[in-house]
């Protein structure tokens, strides 16, 4: 019985003494940017990404100065400006009210930073969604077109005569699909995966090899038995990775990988009821 | 006030407005070979007599930027300066911009470049396209002079836009714009 109070004991003074970690609190880690607009005015954003606890490469290494932890007044998303915790808020008091009507999708707010300072500024209104939420946005845009798979022999294969598989280029390029903010999701291709409908299976880098007399292919089948139709399909890959005004960005937690599948169909028959050739 | 001086001819018409304009200035010079990025050119702001009616379009237009160039760095839009050279609208969405910059204690610094192309002129209405470069045209604090980091809106600072000018006595005045996206 002693052991066991001498062990809460130890657990319950751990807990104590064990540091809070605050990077481990979850929600938005919020810079502001200010944007310079064709008429010279000046309009600030506030732009967010989402903390998630114990992932050390979200964030985007965005400036720390306390924000999290700073007993900030108002109601805004807090943000580092300079170093000092900051945040937008609708209660202008005690300055002026604007001497002009905010634009469309603009509004004035009031800045305020700890150090005391309360200033009126132009805020882009709508604030950007995190980038999380755009990389999903802009990954769901990603549009994979039809895929037209040949093979050779190009009516029929033959019992222990290899078919070539590959598909038409146009069916495997590179893919963009964009966020509304602009975030764009690039699908690289990667590699197909076949099953050729028989148990069997063959990976290949990229779309396979056209065939032509001489050229070689890691993209083939060799059938043993005739049947009158194969089911099988093709799976193209492609590797997914987001860029943001054309400079790669890293968004964690975005999906990195794209595929989809084709079903097709193939007749195969032994090699001494043809007539012909491929 | 500060200007590059620089000049980029690309079309033969501009070259005939800008010499009959004697706009180019010291440091004038064509260059073929450069990109078609923006351009500054120097003007007076006030058209001879002499001008013909396209470049006085485009020394008052030039006249028009100085004016909102001055009204931005003082962060005054009341500045006389501006009913010299433009009337509503634009008159008013200048001055509505220098106020909203200064209300939030901003001042922009620095210069604009111009690539304007030949103004159209009939009777007494002129339009002209520019492709102004406001890159270097940057705001800093009222209170500490010192600069804020801003981005610009197309990534370049680079702007497309159609000016409407009215004559008025010897000159034109800016009345309305239409922006027309990057460039």
């Amino acid at each position: 019985m002693r052991r066991v109070l001498l062990l809460l004991a130890a657990v319950v003074l751990g807990a104590l003494l064990l540091p809070a970690n605050p990077a481990a609190a979850a929600g938005p880690r919020c810079h502001q940017e200010a944007v310079k607009n064709p008429d010279g005015s000046i309009t600030y954003h506030l732009v967010c990404t989402t903390v998630v606890p114990g992932d050390p490469g979200s964030g985007g290494g965005e400036e720390d100065c306390g924000q999290d932890t700073a007993n900030l007044p108002y109601e805004g998303a807090p943000f580092c400006m300079g170093g000092i915790p900051c945040q937008y808020t609708d209660n202008i008091v005690p300055l002026a009210p604007p001497a002009t009507p905010a634009p469309e999708g603009q509004k004035w707010q009031a800045r305020y930073c700890t150090d005391g300072t309360k200033v009126l500024v132009l805020t882009g209104g709508n604030q950007p969604r995190p980038l999380i939420v755009q990389a999903q946005e802009a990954f769901g845009n990603l549009a994979p077109p039809a895929a037209t798979v040949r093979h050779s022999p190009d009516t029929r294969g033959i019992v222990k005569l290899e078919t070539w598989f590959w598909l038409d280029g146009a069916s495997f390029g590179e893919l963009h699909g964009t966020s509304a903010e602009g975030l764009v999701a690039v699908a690289v291709p990667d590699s197909t995966v076949w099953t050729t409908g028989d148990g069997g299976s063959v990976t290949c880098a990229g779309p396979g090899q056209a065939y032509s007399a001489g050229a070689t292919s890691d993209c083939t089948h060799t059938y043993t038995r005739a049947s009158a139709r194969y089911d099988g399909t093709v799976a193209r890959n492609w590797v997914v990775h987001y860029e943001q005004g054309g400079a790669p960005i890293t968004i964690p937690g975005a999906p990195v990988a794209l595929n989809a599948n084709t079903a097709w169909a193939l007749a195969v028959a032994e090699a001494q009821v043809l007539t012909g050739g491929r | 006030m500060f200007r590059r001086m620089r000049v980029v001819i690309t079309v033969a018409a501009a070259a005939a407005v800008l010499a009959a304009c004697g706009g180019g200035g010291d440091g004038a010079e064509e260059d073929a070979a450069l990109p078609p990025g923006p351009a500054t050119t120097s003007a007076a702001a006030t058209p001879s007599a002499a001008a013909t009616p396209g470049s006085s379009v485009l020394t008052s237009y030039l006249g028009f930027w100085d004016a909102v160039i001055a009204a931005n760095k003082a962060a005054d839009p009341a500045l006389p300066g501006l009913a010299a050279v433009a009337a509503d609208p634009e008159l008013s969405r200048v001055r509505a911009t220098v106020s909203r910059n200064k209300i939030q204690k901003l001042s922009l610094r620095g210069e604009v470049a111009h690539a304007p192309k030949p103004p159209t002129v009939s009777g007494s209405t002129a339009t002209l396209e520019d492709c102004y470069d406001i890159s270097d045209w940057n705001p800093v604090n009222l209170s500490t002079g010192k600069p804020i980091e801003v981005t610009d809106e197309s990534g370049t600072g680079r702007y497309r836009a159609r000016y409407t000018l009215r004559r008025s006595g010897p000159g034109w005045l800016v009345v309305d714009q239409k922006a027309l996206g990057g460039c």
